[in-house]
């Protein structure tokens, strides 16, 4: 089958045994990879209703059938099981070179079951599947693991490492590689710290099959020579996601002290540009990447220095938005941190950051907690982030997750706790903005920003707030109320189109930040496999896996629907109390009106179940017929 | 007053947001006028616009332009 691999990796850590399967060539054709590997084998293989940490719970690893090829920005690789934070389908995925060098050694994907006796590293190199004892590295850093066992074992490694969080089962712990990449959501580090597995090493030293290998040489030099010519090129790279930090915080979203409002008077101290003046080392791009968007720094603080990637937007959002941290130095410092901790940088700020408004609150008391905390003080933070990821005093709640732990410490708190599903919210506040906050409510691992972005259509909206936005002379004094209806064709686009990157094992910024074409998709993606896929095939590929990942939910989750949709109270309940926004927010009664709108044009019922004629529709009738057992 | 000459260019993302919306992508402007300023004589709301780019620099709102110049406007579609 040219372009894969061919081979999946099986290994039951529990007795050892390995087995090599062939990829089957009916998944490679309904659900050409990456994402659409990890959804399909999650539904077939998952034991149903089990618990997230039972050691039968898989761990998939899928890549796609353009990584690893040398087009442009073809370095994805997928991460999925049953997700400790949610209970329900959980994918992450991360940039760097793993999923390459994995398909030069020979796999598409490998799925760990079982749990290892003690701790241990899986090491692939080409043809040996090693289980090696880890027990004097646990408890070690990521960032130090990686830096350690690229000494032990030789550059030609690329390592995935979990920190302790993973160890500890903190319900966001993170997949760390290449000293700052991340597979950051859901939980997935924890799946691989129930397994007992440290870290997993590849070296893969064979080539990949294409089936026009001249004719994809061309075409790949052609399209790089496209991407080096689109408006914007040279622009993009410098300050890459962190160039966004502005125009957020301008349109009123960006999450400010546990998201109580969405403007911030700091975030020039904090953007992209802060990123470059201040920090920035060296640009760093993953696998044959043209726009190497990643910032490798320097930072010094209060409480030392560090070396870190980024910090990205999300990170900048969470850590210098919603917990308030004053300068970047500080951001990258606290990034530093959850990189090092193996914690999802994104649900630590959310969750700590809820702690703090627990403890103004007087929810929380200084002697429950060990100390005072405060919004914008870097030591407070880095103290919540390592009782979080050690799970000592405080730190065993919020190591649950802000819905789980509001669930125990009560007294209101979950009415701000921000997130749906149990996963954290990330770096857009929506009260205003009916599109996104549709995509979060909607989005089928918890709320991400990589499901769906729709927020400058949002804000462009109407032609009506246009003009609106016009006449106030550039000069954003106060956005019109948004007008709630309509915004769920955009938004289902967009989940399609999004995670469509995902099923390819490419990169999607180059087409969402710089336009660049489909044609090109279609065509590399023929003359890697030798397969016609058109652009509009691929999106319904996207579509079968947005429906198949929420039969897994709906299977995994007694009771799951409507009700867990929802956004938390205070996105509902409260205005924004300052900036373009303020005295905004969505009714819960125009919440139902999305979420109507949403499920009916999607083929679900009012309760968010796909229908069995739309699974059939969409080829999934093994799935209608089970799920309507 | 000197007058320059700027040309917008637009990614495909941004042209498709503004498709309703009535602008222009050559302008002739004093010299000294903001990025901000342009948007608006350009009929682009500034807040459809997530970056301005000139050659590799980032250009900010309150940026003034003084010299004949090609600016690359991309859409705020991709997020974080």
């Amino acid at each position: 089958m040219k372009g894969y691999a061919g081979t999946i990796l099986r290994l039951d850590l529990g007795s050892g045994r390995i087995e090599k399967q062939p990829l089957p060539g009916r998944l490679a054709e309904d659900y050409i990879g990456g994402r659409g590997f990890v959804a399909r084998l999650m539904w077939e293989e998952l034991p149903p209703g089990i618990d997230p940490f039972d050691p039968a719970n898989p761990f998939i690893t899928a890549t796609g059938p353009m990584s690893g090829h040398l087009l442009p920005a073809s370095g994805k690789t997928h991460f999925g099981s049953k997700s400790p934070a949610t209970g329900g389908y959980a994918d992450s995925n991360m940039g760097g070179h793993f999923g390459p060098t994995l398909k030069y050694a020979g796999y598409d994907g490998l799925v760990l079951t079982g749990a290892a006796a003690e701790p241990s590293l899986l090491v692939i190199d080409d043809e040996s599947v090693e289980i090696r004892p880890a027990g004097d590295l646990w408890g070690m850093g990521s960032l130090t693991l990686e830096k350690r066992l690229k000494e032990d074992f030789g550059e030609d490694f690329e390592i995935l490492t979990i920190g302790p969080a993973g160890e500890n089962l903190v319900r966001f712990a993170c997949i760390s590689h290449d000293f700052g990449r991340q597979a950051g959501r859901t939980g997935i580090g924890a799946v691989l710290g129930s397994k007992k597995i440290k870290a997993v090493l590849v070296r893969g030293t064979g080539s990949l099959e294409a089936h026009d290998l001249e004719g994809l040489f061309e075409a790949a030099k052609k399209a790089f020579a496209a991407i080096r010519e689109k408006p914007g090129f040279l622009g993009w790279t410098p300050e890459g996601t962190a160039g966004i930090t502005n125009w957020v915080n301008e349109v009123g979203a960006f999450p400010t002290r546990n998201f109580q409002t969405s403007f911030s008077d700091h975030y020039e101290a904090i953007n992209g540009k802060a990123v470059i003046e201040r920090l920035k080392v060296t640009d760093k791009g993953c696998f044959c990447c043209p726009t190497p968007c990643g910032k490798y720094g320097r930072t010094r603080t209060s409480l030392g220095r560090a070396e870190v990637e980024g910090p990205e937007f999300e990170s900048i959002a969470l850590l210098g938005g919603c917990y308030d941290l004053q300068t970047i130095e500080d951001v990258a410092y606290a990034n530093y941190l959850c990189d090092e901790l193996g914690l999802d940088s994104i649900s630590g700020g959310v969750v700590s950051a809820w702690a703090v408004e627990c403890f103004e609150r007087g929810i929380l008391s200084r002697e429950e907690i060990g100390r005072e905390i405060r919004f914008g003080d870097l030591e407070s933070l880095a103290y919540l982030l390592d009782l979080t990821a050690h799970r000592k005093g405080l730190g065993d709640p919020l190591a649950e997750g802000s819905k789980r732990a509001a669930g125990t410490i009560g007294q209101g708190s979950l009415d701000f706790a921000i997130q749906v599903k149990g996963l954290e919210w990330t770096g857009y506040e929506c009260r205003n903005a009916p599109g996104m906050m549709l995509s979060y409510m909607t989005a089928d691992v918890g709320p991400h920003h990589n499901r769906s972005w729709v927020l400058g259509h949002d804000v462009v909206g109407s032609a009506a707030s246009v003009h609106d936005l016009i006449a106030g002379g550039g000069e954003v004094k106060k956005l019109p109320k948004a007008v709630v209806g309509g915004q769920s064709k955009n938004v289902i686009a967009s989940q399609h189109l999004r995670p469509a990157f995902d099923l390819l094992g490419v990169c999607r910024l180059q087409f969402m930040e710089l336009g660049f074409e489909v044609e090109h998709y279609e065509e590399l993606f023929r003359l890697c496999t030798g397969r016609g896929l058109t652009w509009q095939g691929l999106l319904e590929t996207s579509e079968r896996v947005w429906n198949l990942t929420r039969s897994i939910s709906l299977r995994e989750i007694p009771g799951f629907g409507r009700d867990d949709d929802y956004p938390p109270a205070r996105l509902m309940n409260d205005p924004v109390p300052n900036g373009p926004n303020r005295g905004h927010c969505l009714s819960r009664e125009e919440i139902d009106q999305l979420l109507d709108e949403y499920y009916d044009a999607r083929g679900w019922d009012r309760q968010g179940r796909p229908t069995a004629e739309t699974l059939k529709r969409l080829g999934l009738e093994d799935v209608a017929e089970k799920l309507d057992r | 007053m000197t007058e320059i000459r700027v040309r917008l260019r637009l990614t495909p993302h941004l042209e498709d947001m503004l498709r309703e919306v009535p602008h222009r992508l050559d302008l002739v402007v004093p010299a000294g006028t903001t990025v901000r300023g342009l948007l608006q004589e350009a009929g682009i709301p500034p807040l459809a616009v997530y970056t301005v780019i000139q050659g590799r620099s980032v250009l900010h709102g309150d940026d003034a332009l003084s010299n004949d110049t090609e600016l690359t406007l991309l859409a705020p579609v991709a997020g974080g």
